[in-house]
């Protein structure tokens, strides 16, 4: 099988898996709007507050659902040995590492737009306009966030008790950069500067998705060399 | 026909299915097989004893391309071992312990996906393998919902959708019942006599000395005994 047509076939079966266990999408999506609920009832009123700080928290919820999403996705992988039924099949892993990283892109992409949605309810925040912008940082910001992730789950899953705090310490420095960039680009997202610009001046969106995108690239190329390493050994 | 050979090089020009040469693997400090050397001619059952943690299993998984030895080296069906071997991969089987089936999907579903990744979709092996196992009526239904016995046979099933020239079995009779054991040693017997390879780990010697044509016994990560008949059987 060509690896385009394997990629493919991946991405199917791992759909078709989600669809039957309605798992990583919607735990991500209840645990996000839970983080967002807290932060709703703790700046609650206050309009400056939830302007400025409204954005940190929506990033929060994406990166630490992200988490949970990500360890879920690849600990699936573990069960009944599957992992190894993947790795003694004659495929490019690569290809593997690849399409388990689009898969989970997508489920990160429709928890984050089911947050959006809670996030205009709970924040005020009926910016329509600004939709596009939001969502192309989002698709950028969470390809990055998965490519890595998925390299460290593999790692992680394989620890005692799932890894998930495993993940959690290693992902976060490495997505430092491009969540110091997303945040200075809130003024592009979402219309407000977050913090009063202490991260450094707005950044305009054009810059901030050619930079995170060339981020992501590195990310992936990185993961697709390695992954298999990471499953071979 | 099979040639085995203890704690010697192999090689005499003949096709080989498996020649392993000094294959030592070790974890940490801990030797689990070492220096083992085997040569196994196409269309043999060798069968593999040995008591727990003997190193049979490892044996298998190096085979397999599972583990990568850590000293030694050798050839399945002409290629190195060695982990991402993508040849080997494709010429052989593995049943194990574990599944690696998906309990969300049913098995048809289960075998189109492995069929898929081996790039051997065919219908009508499928469907010929599932009548043959007695799951076909049951095809349907999601895994999950398997009996352990079950599931064994479906993971024969599994091992056998690409028509692999090497079907590497450890401990396959395990949750089977009496059919399916009779099935098996049924599939195992017509599967070499195609002229295909048997790798049969197992601690039962009954079985092992019905089936197999050949047979290494390994204790301590040592091959200890083999035995090995032109005609088939075992000594």
């Amino acid at each position: 099988m060509s690896g385009p047509a394997l990629f493919f076939a991946l991405i199917r079966w791992d759909f078709l898996r989600e669809l039957r266990r309605k798992e990583i999408v919607l735990n991500m999506s209840l645990f996000a709007v839970l983080m967002l609920t807290i932060a709703q009832l703790g700046t609650s009123g206050d309009s400056v507050a939830m302007k400025n700080v409204g954005p940190v928290f929506f990033w929060m919820a994406i990166v630490f659902t992200g988490t949970v999403g990500l360890g879920q996705s690849f600990a699936a992988e573990r069960e009944g040995g599957r992992l190894t039924g993947i790795q003694l099949a004659p495929i490019d892993l690569g290809v593997f590492y690849l399409a388990k990283v689009a898969a989970t892109w997508v489920y990160m992409m429709l928890m984050s737009i089911a947050l959006l949605g809670v996030y205009m309810l709970f924040f005020n925040f009926m910016r329509w306009d600004l939709m596009p912008s939001l969502l192309c940082a989002i698709g950028v910001f969470t390809l990055g966030y998965s490519g890595v992730g998925i390299v460290l789950s593999s790692m992680t899953t394989a620890l005692r008790g799932g890894g998930e705090i495993v993940l959690r310490i290693l992902i976060l420095p490495l997505m430092v950069p491009v969540l110091l960039l997303t945040l200075m680009v809130s003024q592009a997202t979402f219309g407000e500067q977050v913090a009063g610009g202490i991260l450094g001046p707005p950044l305009a969106l054009w810059k901030y998705a050619l930079t995170v995108l060339s981020l992501d690239a590195i990310y992936l190329t990185t993961g697709y060399l390695v992954f298999p390493k990471i499953i071979e050994e | 026909m099979a040639e085995l050979r203890s704690n010697a090089p192999g090689g005499n020009g003949e096709t080989r299915a498996v020649c392993l040469q000094g294959v030592s693997k070790s974890f940490g400090f801990r030797n689990v097989l070492s220096d083992v050397s085997l040569e196994i001619r196409p269309g043999t059952c060798l069968a593999v004893y040995g008591h727990n943690g003997a190193g049979k299993s490892t044996l298998a998984r190096i085979v397999s391309t599972q583990w990568a030895p850590s000293s030694g080296s050798g050839e399945v069906l002409g290629h190195s071992i060695g982990p991402g071997n993508r040849e080997i991969r494709a010429a052989s089987g593995w049943v194990g312990d574990q599944s690696f089936l998906r309990t969300e999907l049913n098995l048809e579903e289960n075998l189109l996906f492995f069929s898929s990744l081996y790039g051997a979709v065919d219908a009508e092996h499928s469907r010929s393998l599932l009548e043959k196992f007695g799951l076909y009526t049951r095809r349907k239904d999601p895994v999950s919902t398997y009996s352990q016995g079950m599931i064994k046979r479906a993971n024969l099933i599994r091992s056998l959708l690409h028509h692999p020239e090497l079907w590497i079995l450890d401990e396959p009779f395990g949750g089977l019942d009496q059919e399916g054991q009779a099935l098996l040693k049924e599939f195992i017997r017509d599967y070499a006599s195609r002229g295909r390879t048997v790798l049969l780990v197992t601690h039962n010697r009954e079985i092992g000395e019905e089936l197999a044509s050949a047979s290494i016994e390994i204790q301590n990560g040592f091959i200890v005994d083999e035995a090995g008949l032109d005609g088939g059987g075992v000594t």
